[in-house]
């Protein structure tokens, strides 16, 4: 049985893409927040397709599922996030809807997803953009450290 | 749901489109402030300039002065039109 430890040192090529289909929604929200910071967790909430002309081009970010689609059995979540983070908290669910992920807190039983839809909620879009892009960051470090 | 953002005529003034099962609303924005919105094929809503000469033009692309209304009005009409479209 593979361990934790090697799925963290053996990214697959999916594992890439992955993240970097997330890199290119938090782009997209931070585009979005920049305008209305309103529009965020109302978007998130209903799935949405978000198209920037002639920059990050079509971003498909399906409706959040707050991450309770592991809680019954968390054994069957996938691993990029924890390759990211290195804490299994983080599962590849979690990417569909990067507004956990952001805030680097999400839980994986929803109760974290909370708290960082109140934080867009609550317009608070200088810290929403200020992590946004700071995850960024983290998962631009991550494509390095495996491509490495 | 989908939004298709673009520029006007400068970086500093955008637009959004907004389709869902409301119908499309189109928003006009300069800087970070909604400027104007068109629920579908009514007429557009535009807001009385209140801000710089860069904003003035981003209205000038979008309305003639004659059809603007004040800002508290045109904030009313928004936010239904927005409860309306992203619920």
């Amino acid at each position: 049985m593979i361990t934790d430890t090697e799925r963290m040192n053996s990214p697959s090529h999916g594992d890439i893409q992955v993240v970097e289909d997330v890199i290119s929604r938090l782009h997209a929200l931070i585009s979005i927040a920049h305008l209305n910071i309103d529009l965020v967790p109302r978007l998130l909430k209903n799935g949405v397709d978000i198209e920037i002309e002639s920059s990050v081009g079509a971003i498909k970010i399906p409706a959040c599922a707050g991450c309770k689609a592991y809680k019954k059995d968390p054994s069957e979540a996938p691993y990029t996030m924890y390759k990211v983070t290195g804490h299994p908290k983080y599962y590849l669910d979690c990417l569909h809807c990067p507004i956990c992920f952001i805030l680097g807190d999400c839980n994986s039983d929803g109760s974290r997803w909370a708290s960082a839809y109140a934080l867009a909620m609550k317009g608070k879009k200088d810290k929403f953009i200020e992590v946004a892009k700071a995850a960024i960051t983290r998962l631009k470090a991550a494509v390095a450290r495996w491509s490495s | 749901m989908s939004v298709r953002l673009s520029d006007m005529d400068s970086p500093s003034g955008k637009r959004a489109v907004i389709s869902g099962p409301s119908g499309t609303l189109t928003l006009w924005y300069s800087y970070e402030t909604v400027i104007g919105f068109q629920d579908g094929n009514l007429p557009r809503v535009v807001s009385e300039n209140l801000w710089s000469t860069t904003t003035g033009k981003h209205l000038n692309a979008i309305s003639i002065k004659k059809d603007r209304i004040k800002r508290a009005e045109f904030e009313r009409l928004l936010a239904a039109v927005m409860a309306k479209h992203i619920k």
